[in-house]
C-alpha cells in the first residue's frame, strides 16, 4: 500500500469559485456605471448639490469591490491551473511508488530463494533498479508537493493584495464578528450529551453571544431582544480567556506551529476554559469538615480570584491612587521600565504566539482583547503591532 | 438671486433607481463557504478574508444608498406636488398653498 497520498481538492471547483467571482464583478460593475450615471442627473438647487456630495462614497465602495473581486477571480484560474498539475505530477508519482513497491515486495522473497549467486545478483540489480524507481517517485513527489505549496503561497499572496483595499473593515468589526459565528459553531458541541461537551457548549455560547453584544454596542448590527433572548450569556465573564487559550492553540515558544482551523481552535479554547470549570466544581475533595477551601465549587472559583497572595516581601503593596507618588519618587525611568514591562505581559506576548498560529490566531486574540476590556482593549491592538514590528525589526 | 432647475419627476425615479441599487448590493453574493472548495492551505484563508471582511462596508453602503434613493423620491415627490399645486393656483388665479 502506497504511503503517499494524493493531494485532496478538486481544481474545476476552484476554477467555478473563480467564474462566480468573475460574474459577481460584473454585476458590480452594473451598479458602479448605474450610480456614476445617477450623479449625472439634473438636479440643480441647493438639495441637489448637497445630494450630488453625499453619493461620492457608493461609487468608491463598488469600484473598490469590481476590482477585488476581478482580481481575486483572476488568482484563481492561476492557482486552479497550478494545482491540477500538481495534483496530476503527484498522483503519477504515488503510482510510480506503488508499483515499485509492489514490485520490490514479490522480489525479496526470490533474492532469498535464489538458486544461484548468478540467479542472486541478477535479482539484487533489479531490486536495486526498483529501489532507485521508488526513490525518483518519491522525489517527484515531494516536487508535486512543492509545488502545489508555492502555487498556495502565491494565491494567497495575490489575494492578499487584492483585499488591501480601502474597504475593508476594521479588524475590531472583523474579530467580533468571527467570535459571534465560530462561537456559535462551536456551542452546537454542547448539545451533545456528556459533562465535558455541556460544559463546552455553555462557554462557546457565551464567547458568541458577548459577540452579539459587541456588534450590538459598536456597530448597531443585530437586535436587542435577540441577545436578551441569550441564556448562554450567563457565561460571558470566561469568554476572554477561551479566546486567548483559542489564540495560542498548537502554539509554543519553540517548535513549529500547528496548523489548526477556526473550529479547532475555539474548540480547543472552550475546553480548556471547560475543563478548568469542572476542575473547580469537583464537589468533596476539597471540602474539609472546617468548610470549603478555595476551590472548591463555583465560590471557590470566584474566591481563587478575590484573594490575592500575600505580599511575602515585605512590601507595602501599592494601590492605583498611589502610583502617581511611586512614580515620582522611582523615577521617570524606572516607571517608564514598569510601564514597558507591563505592556509585554499583559499583550505582547500573547500577541508574540497568536502572529505565529497566523490570521485567525490574532483575530481571536483581538476579540479576547476586547471581550476583556473593551473598546480601549480593541484599540491597544494597533499599539501592540506597532511595538512588536519595531522590535522584530531591530532584531534583524 | 436663487437659481433652481429642478425636474420632480426625474428625481423621483433617480431616487427609486437608487433604492434598487441598494437592494443589488444587499443581494450581491457573499460567497460564504466558497472558499470551502479550495484544498487546505494559505489561499483558502486568504480567500476567506477577501470574501467576508468588508461586511461592514457592505451594511454601511446599502444603508447610505438606501437613505439617499429615499431622499430623492420624498423630494421627487415633493417637487412634483408643489409644481402641480402652483400651476393650479396660477390658473384658477388662488394663491399657492
Amino acid at each position: 500500500m502506497s504511503s503517499l497520498e494524493r493531494l485532496p481538492g478538486d481544481p474545476d471547483l476552484i476554477h467555478e469559485t473563480a467564474q462566480a467571482l468573475a460574474a459577481a464583478a460584473e454585476q458590480l460593475g452594473g451598479l458602479t456605471d448605474v450610480v456614476y450615471g445617477l450623479r449625472e442627473a439634473h438636479w440643480d438647487s441647493l438639495a441637489g448639490r448637497q445630494f450630488a456630495s453625499r453619493m461620492t462614497g457608493p461609487p468608491r465602495v463598488f469600484s473598490a469591490l469590481v476590482r477585488r473581486y476581478g482580481l481575486a477571480a483572476q488568482a484563481l484560474h492561476t492557482y486552479a491551473d497550478a494545482f491540477a498539475l500538481a495534483q496530476r505530477h503527484s498522483a503519477l508519482a504515488a503510482e510510480r511508488y506503488d508499483l515499485a513497491t509492489d514490485t520490490l515486495a514479490a522480489l525479496w522473497p526470490l533474492v532469498g530463494a535464489a538458486g544461484d549467486d548468478t540467479e542472486r545478483a541478477r535479482l539484487q540489480a533489479s531490486c536495486a533498479q526498483w529501489q532507485q524507481c521508488q526513490a525518483d517517485a518519491e522525489a517527484s513527489w515531494y516536487a508535486a508537493l512543492h509545488d502545489y505549496r508555492a502555487a498556495d503561497a502565491r494565491c494567497a499572496a495575490q489575494l492578499d493584495a487584492a483585499t488591501r483595499d480601502a474597504i475593508t473593515d476594521s479588524w475590531a468589526y472583523q474579530a467580533s464578528h468571527f467570535v459571534q459565528n465560530e462561537g456559535a459553531r462551536v456551542a452546537m458541541v454542547g448539545s451533545l450529551p456528556s459533562p465535558w461537551t455541556k460544559a463546552i457548549g455553555v462557554v462557546a455560547g457565551g464567547l458568541s453571544a458577548s459577540a452579539m453584544v459587541a456588534n450590538k454596542v459598536f456597530y448597531d448590527e443585530g437586535s436587542w431582544s435577540g441577545i436578551g433572548a441569550s441564556a448562554a450569556l450567563s457565561a460571558v465573564g470566561s469568554s476572554g480567556r477561551v479566546l486567548k487559550y483559542a489564540a495560542k492553540a498548537g502554539v509554543s515558544a519553540i517548535g513549529p506551529a500547528e496548523e489548526l482551523g477556526l473550529g479547532s481552535r475555539l474548540l480547543r479554547g472552550a475546553r480548556a476554559e471547560a475543563g478548568g470549570r469542572l476542575t473547580a466544581w469537583k464537589p468533596s475533595s476539597h471540602v474539609t469538615v472546617d468548610g470549603p477551601t478555595f476551590g472548591a465549587g463555583p465560590a471557590g472559583r470566584a474566591g481563587r480570584h478575590a484573594a490575592p497572595p500575600a505580599d511575602l516581601s515585605g512590601t507595602k503593596v501599592v494601590r492605583w491612587g498611589q502610583v502617581s507618588v511611586r512614580k515620582a519618587q522611582a523615577g521617570v525611568q524606572a516607571g517608564r521600565d514598569a510601564a514597558v514591562k507591563s505592556f509585554e505581559q499583559k499583550y505582547v506576548a500573547d500577541y508574540r504566539l497568536a502572529l505565529r498560529g497566523g490570521p485567525e490566531a490574532q483575530k481571536l486574540l483581538y476579540g479576547a482583547w476586547g471581550v476583556e476590556g473593551g473598546l480601549q482593549a480593541y484599540k491597544q491592538a494597533g499599539k501592540v503591532r506597532a511595538y512588536v514590528a519595531g522590535r522584530d525589526d531591530d532584531r534583524t | 438671486m436663487t437659481q433652481m432647475r429642478v425636474d420632480g419627476a426625474d428625481i423621483q425615479a433617480l431616487g427609486e433607481a437608487l433604492l434598487g441599487v441598494a437592494d443589488d448590493l444587499a443581494t450581491v453574493p457573499t460567497h460564504a463557504g466558497a472558499a470551502e472548495g479550495l484544498p487546505p492551505g494559505r489561499a483558502r484563508g486568504a480567500l476567506d478574508t477577501l470574501l467576508g471582511n468588508w461586511m461592514h462596508v457592505r451594511h454601511e453602503t446599502a444603508k447610505q444608498v438606501a437613505d439617499l434613493g429615499q431622499a430623492a423620491v420624498v423630494a421627487g415627490t415633493a417637487y412634483v406636488r408643489v409644481e402641480d399645486q402652483t400651476a393650479q393656483s396660477l390658473v384658477s388665479g388662488q394663491d399657492a398653498p
